[in-house]
C-alpha cells in the first residue's frame, strides 16, 4: 500500500514538469492546442478598465459582442460596454462579472442567452486559456484554472498546463532570446481589423455581410441543459439583485430557420419564467441570409435592425433614459 | 461509470477499503462472506445504476430468474436420480426448467436488442411502414454479456458440470461483478462462482499484480484507441473524398482500436478482480500475432468464442460430423457471433466473411495448426512467419471494415476506395497530429511482442532492477494522463 501511494505521489510531483516536455516533443496525443494570435478576448479584458459607471452592461457570448453595437447605443444616447466573450456560459458570466461589476457600475446589465449556451461547454474555457492577458497575469491564471476545474475534464487540465507554460516560460524565454516578438494585445484606435472581424472599442465585433450564408437545414436539435449553467445563471441574477442593480435577460436573433429546429423550447421557458426575459426570435423579423453570417450570428446589418428595435423597447417600454446627455456620454466613453 | 472516469478513481479505491475492512473484521468467515458478497452486489448496482438505474430491475430479474432455474433443474435431476417420480417426467421437468430460463434471457435480449431490427427487415421485405410497431427502446449496457453469463449457469447446472447455489448473494456477485458486468470477460459459472463461495484472502503480490494490469489496460484504452479513435471517426465520416491510403490507415488504426479498446477493458476488469482477490478468465492473448484465422478466433474475445464452443457448436457435433454439417455449424456459430455484436447486417456480413476464412483450415484439417505461441523461444519471427502474421492481420483489417461500416454497401465502397491508385499517395487527413498516437502504438507492439508468453503486456519479469521497473510504471501513468483525449470515449463493446 505504501508503494502503490509512493507511486502515486511521484506521478503527481512529476506530472506537470513532464507534461511540458512531452508537450514541447509533441510526443503527447492530441497535441495540445495553443494559439499565438490575437484574440477578440483578449482585447475585450484590456479595455474593461477604462469604463465605470455606465448604462448597460453586455454580458454574455459571440451572441453578445456579435449583437449589441455599442456605437448604435451610444447614438441613442447610452454609456455601453460589452463584456462578452467567445462561447461564455453562465460560469463565466458569473466570473466576470464578479470581477468586474464594482468597478464598471452599470444601471443596467443585459445579459444575452441562449438555449445553446446552456449546454456542457469546453469552447468558452479554451478561449480563455488560449488569450494571454497582459493586466493581472496571476489573477487571471487563477481564473482559468478555477474555469478549467469546472469543467471537470483531465483534457481541459493538460491545456490550462500547457497554455500556462506557454504563457509563462515558454515565450517569455523565447522573447528574451529573440526568437519571437512581443505583440500588441490592446487597441490603438476605435477599431481592429482581427482576421475577417472589426473589434470596435466598446466590445462589438462587427462581420460583413456574406450572401452566401443559407438556411440551417431542416432538422430536430434537442437541448440538453446543464445543471451547472442553470445554477450559474441563477448565481449571476443573485449578484445583480444584491446591488440593486437593474438587469434583463435577452435572447439575440439568430437564423429562423436554426431556430425552427430546436424542439424542446418548453423545458426552457420553464429554466427562464423566473426571470424578466425578452425573445428576439418570436415574431421574426430578421432575414436568413441577409441578415446573418452563419447559423447562430447576425451581420451589421441584422444587428442594426435588432438593435433598434431593443432601444426603442429600453426608450419606451422600459422607460430606461440615459444618465447623462449624449455629448457628456461621449466624454465618459472616450 | 467508465473504467476511463473521474467517478471510477473515486469509486474503486472507497470500494477497495470497504471490501477488505469487511475481509478483515472480527467476525465469523461465513458472515464475512456474506457480507464481502453483499458489498459486492451493492457496489456493483452503484456501478451499473451510475449509467441508468431502470435496469437494475433487469440484472435483477435476469439474476434471479437464473438463480431460481439452477435450483428447479437440479431439484429435477435429484429426483430423477433416487427415482422419485418416473424417469421421462422428470427428464422432461429438467429439460423444461433449463428451456425456460434459455427463452426468458433471450427473449429479454431478443426484445432490447433484436426486436427493431426484426420489424425493420420485414417492413423491407415486404414493403410495409412499420414505424409504429418500432419499440425504440434504450439497450442496456452488456445485456449479451450478463445474459451469456446467467445461461452459461443453468446450463452447466443442468450438465451436472456445476452444482447449484443455494446462496442468492453470492449468485447476485457472480452476475453483476462489476469489473466484468458491462463488457466481459464473459465468466463461466464453473470458474467464478466457487470463488464467491469461499472466504478471500488479501495477497499483496496479486493486488500489485492487478494494479500493473489495469495500467496496461489503460495504457491500451486512452493512449491508443482513444487516439486512434479521433483520426478513425474523421476519416470514416468523410471517408467517400478521402484518398486509398488514407482509408488504408483508418482501417489499420480501427483494427487496433478496436483491439485497444476492448482487450484494454479486459486487462482493466481483470486487474480490478484481481484486486478483490477473484481471478477471471483471460480474454486476449495477442490475436495480431495470430498465423492464420484459427489461431485469431483462438486469442480474440476468448470468453466469447469459447462459449459458443462450448454451448452451442460441440452440441451441433462440431467438427467431428460429416463435411456439410462442419460447414453448417461453422456457419452457424460464426453468423451467431456476428448477430451477437449487434442488429446489423454488417456484423452478419463480418461473422461471414470469417467463416469463409475459417471454413478450409477446418475442412483441411488445419484449423489447430497453430497452437503455441509464435517464435517461441526466439526474439524474432522467421521470414515464414513474419509473412504469415501480416496475410491474417491484412484479412482481419478487411473484416473490421465490414464490422466498423454502417451498411455492408459502405464497407464495399470503402473497400473499393482502398483499391485505388490513390493508395500510392501520403496519407492524409492530420497524420501529424497522430504521430505521437502512432509511436505509442509502435511501443505497445513491440512491448506485447516482447511479453507475448505473459498473461498481459506489462508483465515485465526481463527488467529485475526495481527502481527501473518503477520508473517505467511512473512514465507510463503520465503518458496516459498526458493523452486523455478531449471528449470522454465510451468502451467500443458497451453497446453490445
Amino acid at each position: 500500500m505504501v508503494k502503490i501511494l509512493l507511486l502515486s505521489m511521484s506521478v503527481i510531483l512529476l506530472y506537470i514538469p513532464m507534461y511540458c516536455i512531452l508537450a514541447s516533443l509533441h510526443l503527447v496525443c492530441p497535441i495540445p492546442v495553443y494559439h499565438d494570435e490575437l484574440r477578440l478576448t483578449e482585447l475585450t479584458m484590456s479595455e474593461i478598465s477604462d469604463y465605470h459607471d455606465i448604462d448597460i452592461l453586455f454580458v454574455g457570448s459571440s451572441q453578445s459582442y456579435r449583437g449589441f453595437d455599442v456605437r448604435q447605443f451610444k447614438e441613442a444616447g447610452y454609456s455601453s460596454f460589452n463584456m462578452g466573450t467567445t462561447s461564455q456560459r453562465p460560469y463565466q458570466n458569473h466570473l466576470l462579472l464578479n470581477k468586474y461589476i464594482d468597478s464598471l457600475r452599470p444601471r443596467l446589465v443585459v445579459l444575452a442567452v441562449s438555449p445553446v449556451l446552456m449546454q456542457v461547454s469546453k469552447e468558452s474555457t479554451l478561449d480563455y486559456l488560449w488569450s494571454d492577458f497582459e493586466k493581472d497575469k496571476i489573477q487571471w491564471e487563477l481564473d482559468k484554472l478555477r474555469m478549467t476545474l469546472n469543467c471537470k475534464s483531465w483534457y481541459m487540465f493538460n491545456m490550462w498546463v500547457y497554455n500556462a507554460y506557454r504563457h509563462h516560460v515558454y515565450n517569455p524565454l523565447m522573447r528574451r532570446m529573440g526568437k519571437l516578438q512581443p505583440m500588441e494585445r490592446h487597441i490603438d484606435g476605435d477599431e481592429m481589423i482581427v482576421g475577417p472581424d472589426k473589434y470596435v472599442r466598446g466590445g462589438y465585433v462587427e462581420r460583413q455581410v456574406d450572401l452566401t450564408c443559407s438556411p440551417e437545414p431542416k432538422k430536430t436539435k434537442v437541448i440538453e441543459y446543464d445543471s451547472v449553467q442553470v445554477y450559474y445563471m441563477k448565481q449571476c441574477v443573485k449578484l445583480l439583485e444584491d446591488r440593486n442593480i437593474q438587469y434583463i435577460l435577452v435572447e439575440p436573433p439568430i437564423q429562423p430557420s436554426a431556430y425552427a429546429n430546436w424542439v424542446n423550447h418548453s423545458e426552457w421557458e420553464q429554466i427562464i419564467a423566473a426571470y424578466p426575459y425578452l425573445n428576439y426570435n418570436e415574431p421574426v423579423f430578421l432575414n436568413d441570409t441577409i441578415d446573418f453570417y452563419d447559423n447562430g450570428h447576425m451581420n451589421y446589418i441584422g444587428v442594426e435592425k435588432f438593435n433598434k428595435i431593443f432601444i426603442s423597447y429600453l426608450k419606451d417600454s422600459l422607460q430606461f433614459v440615459p444618465n447623462y446627455p449624449s455629448e457628456l456620454n461621449e466624454e465618459i466613453c472616450n | 461509470m467508465l473504467f476511463n472516469s473521474i467517478e471510477y478513481l473515486f469509486f474503486l479505491p472507497i470500494v477497495f477499503l470497504i471490501y477488505w475492512a469487511i475481509g478483515y473484521t472480527r467476525i465469523n468467515d461465513s458472515l464475512k462472506l456474506r457480507m464481502q458478497n453483499a458489498f459486492v452486489v451493492l457496489a456493483s448496482y452503484v456501478f451499473y445504476g451510475w449509467w441508468d438505474w431502470r435496469f437494475l430491475l433487469l440484472i435483477a430479474f435476469t439474476s434471479f430468474c437464473s438463480w431460481g432455474s439452477g435450483l428447479l433443474i437440479a431439484r429435477s435431476a435429484k429426483n430423477n436420480a433416487e427415482g422419485l417420480r418416473g424417469g421421462q417426467n422428470v427428464l422432461f421437468a429438467s429439460k423444461f426448467w433449463l428451456t425456460a430460463n434459455i427463452v426468458l434471457n433471450l427473449g429479454i435480449l431478443a426484445v432490447f436488442k433484436y426486436y427493431d431490427f426484426f420489424v425493420t427487415e420485414f417492413g423491407n421485405i415486404f414493403g410495409v411502414s412499420t414505424d409504429s410497431l418500432l419499440l425504440r427502446i434504450i439497450l442496456p449496457v452488456g445485456i449479451s454479456f450478463y445474459t451469456f453469463q446467467a445461461l452459461s449457469y443453468s446450463i452447466d447446472v443442468y450438465r451436472g458440470n456445476i452444482k447449484p447455489t443455494k446462496d442468492i448473494i453470492a449468485f447476485f456477485a457472480f452476475i453483476s461483478f462489476f469489473p466484468q458486468l458491462v463488457a466481459g470477460p464473459i465468466e463461466r459459472a464453473t470458474n467464478l462462482l466457487p470463488q464467491f463461495l469461499q472466504n478471500r484472502h488479501f495477497n499483496y503480490n496479486q493486488a500489485a499484480d492487478g494494479t500493473r494490469q489495469i495500467l496496461w489496460g489503460l495504457f491500451k484504452k486512452i493512449v491508443i484507441a482513444d487516439n486512434c479513435a479521433t483520426y478513425v471517426d474523421h476519416v470514416w465520416a468523410t471517408y467517400d473524398t478521402q484518398s486509398g491510403s488514407t482509408l488504408l490507415l483508418a482501417a489499420i488504426l480501427f483494427t487496433f482500436q478496436i483491439y485497444g479498446d476492448f482487450s484494454g477493458y479486459s486487462d482493466i476488469a481483470i486487474g480490478t478482480a484481481k484486486l478483490f482477490g477473484i481471478k477471471l478468465m483471460r480474454n486476449f492473448n495477442n490475436p495480431y500475432f495470430s498465423r492464420d484465422i484459427a489461431e485469431f478466433w483462438r486469442r480474440w474475445h476468448i470468453s466469447l468464442t469459447t462459449w459458443f464452443r462450448d454451448y452451442v457448436y460441440i452440441p451441433l457435433g462440431g467438427s467431428r460430423v460429416g463435411k456439410w454439417k462442419i460447414v453448417r455449424n461453422t456457419f452457424v456459430i460464426f453468423l451467431l457471433s456476428g448477430f451477437w455484436h449487434g442488429a446489423n447486417w454488417t456484423f452478419i456480413a463480418w461473422g461471414a466473411y470469417h467463416a469463409v476464412l475459417f471454413l478450409p483450415l477446418i475442412l483441411l484439417g488445419m484449423n489447430r495448426k497453430y497452437t503455441n505461441q509464435v517464435a517461441e523461444g526466439r526474439w524474432l519471427p522467421t521470414w515464414k512467419e513474419a509473412g504469415q502474421i501480416l496475410l491474417t492481420f491484412m484479412l482481419v483489417v478487411i473484416g473490421w471494415i465490414i464490422f466498423r461500416a454502417e451498411t455492408i454497401g459502405q464497407a464495399w465502397e470503402y473497400i473499393c476506395g482502398i483499391c485505388d491508385m490513390s493508395i500510392l499517395s501520403i496519407p492524409q487527413a492530420g497524420t501529424k497530429k497522430m504521430m505521437a498516437a502512432m509511436l505509442y502504438l509502435i511501443m505497445m507492439i513491440i512491448i506485447e511482442w516482447i511479453n507475448r508468453g505473459e498473461q498481459y503486456g506489462l508483465e515485465i519479469k526481463n527488467v529485475k532492477s526495481k527502481t527501473l521497473r518503477c520508473a517505467l510504471y511512473i512514465l507510463l501513468a503520465i503518458i496516459i494522463l498526458a493523452c486523455v483525449p478531449r471528449d470522454d470515449v465510451q468502451f467500443l463493446y458497451f453497446q453490445f
